[in-house]
């Protein structure tokens, strides 16, 4: 690890306290830790580009950008993101990863930050936003180019989780957060120097996620890894990527992707790590998984706010193991994180009992959180939004008590007389991410509702049975 | 589990009835088979489906058909119509 610090001078021990602030101040860290300039930064199809070719391009862009402070990367290629992400942190910009591409949502960025534009590789992107296009291909590089450095106090991103309001809130990220944050997950994994040809990170996520960026960008660049700059999603793009690379592959995904590569069973060849993330991960999944790609299933579980908490190898254990430098700690029904990566205390919003100071048990999220494909809400949101609709009298989002495998789609128990569902489908689709949209969605006359108004989880999941049934036998 | 499609006829006569069903099933979606357009759109405006969806249907179409869909078969998403005759291309080799 390449650190550029200023030695301590000072003597006494006020001069101490300021000389240690004053290193947290001036420390760098690398934008990169391959050891040669010819190693490979990334490969798409079967070109490979080496740290020589990406310095290059990061130049040439770091050239063109313009004098503002915030750039939206919405590059959709990984190693376009990966050049653009660079040239804005040796720009001092700050780079916006919004999870969300919807027009409407890059104008409220756009407002909401002043000075910002839009760093993307293709044109879909709104009018009205000052845009800069990202490529790779530059032709003359300098060999002996050498590897900058980066404040750790720098901001380098700022990503975001959707609120319970349902506005997105947005959570910085240093430089030197994200770097030691790719540090403790190195160790988590025990990944070491020694395995050559080092693997290429392939990603089934978006970069613009927290996990897709800890994973597929972070995680290669402090192990000297290459990426791959595509974005494969389904299992035979999956294998077309593998073959087209020819070199060990690790494969950054979700169970809800694992579950369709072992349904599917095609050969993956090269694969020999696995990591999965966003929602909890089956037993049975994994060890599916493991026994046909022959490669380990490690899960890693984090929230956007404070990135990566800690893993586990899930056919081998159900508890899972805090990263170093981190504390976790209960208070009542709460879990808290400190330290290491993460800095300050952050409340977690999933149930967990910690077992020890290294190991913690997983329950899933709290009763009002809602994950789908690794973005959230809260159910008091959604139903919030149900209630906006006119001619909806009632009505409540239910979440099944499915396998954590399942799909985890929502579905909804709505009391609207004279409306389709249908028109109610439509409205809520203006209103919330169409991830969260129920699965189906139940008119009904009247909920179970209790004699304070309330709707208790045991009723409902009574109704809700009552109702399932009452449909099956429907369709016959 | 993905939903097993009790087939209809030979790997020559996969019917638009059939996928239709078959969406419907693995998705666990509100409509009879019967009220699926064939030419409408599954993604987007159409019947709004989303890329979970996608992924859905490419492992049930592949456990009943054998027929592993790839990103660039997109054009095979564009409608019941469209899949049908995807499948149909692909089965009979």
């Amino acid at each position: 690890m390449i650190r550029v610090v200023v030695p301590p001078t000072g003597t006494s021990s006020v001069c101490r306290k300021r000389t240690t602030y004053s290193q947290i101040l001036l420390e760098r860290s690398p934008l990169l830790t391959h050891i040669s300039l010819e190693d490979c930064v990334a490969r798409r199809n079967g070109d490979t580009f080496t740290v020589c070719q990406f310095l290059a391009s990061v130049q040439d862009l770091v050239s063109r950008l313009p004098d503002k402070r915030h750039a939206i990367n919405l590059c959709r290629d990984r190693y376009h993101f990966l050049v653009a992400f660079a040239a804005a942190l040796l720009s001092r910009q700050i780079s916006l990863l919004p999870t969300c591409r919807a027009p409407e949502v890059l104008a409220q960025l756009n407002h909401m930050y002043q000075e910002s534009y839009i760093l993307a590789d293709h044109e879909d992107v709104p009018a009205h936003i000052p845009l800069c296009r990202v490529q790779n291909d530059v032709l003359s590089f300098n060999r002996k180019a050498e590897i900058p450095t980066i404040p750790s106090t720098q901001i380098a991103a700022i990503v975001f989780t959707s609120g319970s309001s349902g506005l997105p809130r947005a959570h910085a990220k240093t430089w030197g957060s994200l770097v030691r944050g790719a540090q403790a997950l190195k160790r988590q994994f025990d990944i070491g120097e020694e395995c050559t040809p080092l693997p290429i990170a392939v990603g089934t996520v978006p970069v613009q996620h927290m996990y897709g960026l800890e994973t597929t960008i972070m995680l290669p660049l402090q192990c000297g890894w290459g990426i791959h700059a595509g974005h494969p999603i389904l299992p035979a793009d999956i294998r077309e990527a593998l073959e087209k690379m020819g070199q060990p592959a690790w494969l950054m995904t979700t169970p809800l992707h694992l579950r369709v590569l072992v349904g599917q069973r095609i050969a993956l060849p090269g694969l020999t790590g696995i990591i999965s993330a966003t929602m909890p991960l089956a037993r049975s999944l994994a060890c599916e998984a493991e026994d046909l790609r022959r490669a380990p299933v490690r899960e890693m579980y984090g929230c956007t706010e404070g990135g990566v908490i800690g893993s586990r190898r899930t056919t081998a254990a159900q508890a899972w193991t805090i990263c170093p430098g981190l504390r976790l700690w209960q208070e009542g029904d709460a879990a808290w994180v400190s330290g290491g990566h993460v800095g300050q205390s952050l409340r977690l919003a999933d149930r967990i009992t910690v077992q020890s100071p290294t190991q913690f048990i997983l329950h899933g999220p709290n009763h009002d959180l809602v994950k789908v494909a690794g973005k959230r809400t809260s159910l008091a949101a959604l139903n919030a939004a149900l209630a906006q609709i006119v001619g909806v009298v009632d009505g409540t989002f239910y979440r099944p008590n499915r396998s954590p495998s399942a799909t985890a789609r929502l579905t909804a128990f709505v009391v609207a007389p004279g409306v389709k569902a249908s028109t109610i489908l439509a409205e809520l689709r203006k209103r919330i991410d169409p991830l969260f949209l129920p699965r189906p969605l139940h008119l009904v006359e009247a909920l179970p509702r209790n004699l304070t108004g309330k709707l208790p989880r045991e009723p409902l999941d009574e109704f809700a049975a009552r109702i399932a049934l009452r449909n099956k036998r429907r369709r016959g | 589990m993905p939903t097993q499609i009790a087939r209809v006829g030979s790997f020559n006569t996969i019917s638009e009835a059939e996928i239709a069903r078959l969406i419907v099933e693995t998705l666990h979606l509100e409509i009879a088979p019967q009220g699926i357009d064939p030419a409408e759109p599954l993604f987007g405006d159409g019947l709004g489906l989303d890329s979970i969806d996608a992924l859905e249907i490419v492992l049930s179409i592949s456990k009943n058909y054998g027929v592993d869909l790839r990103s660039e078969d997109c054009a095979a998403f564009a409608s019941v119509t469209a899949l049908t005759s995807h499948i149909t291309r692909h089965t009979t080799k």
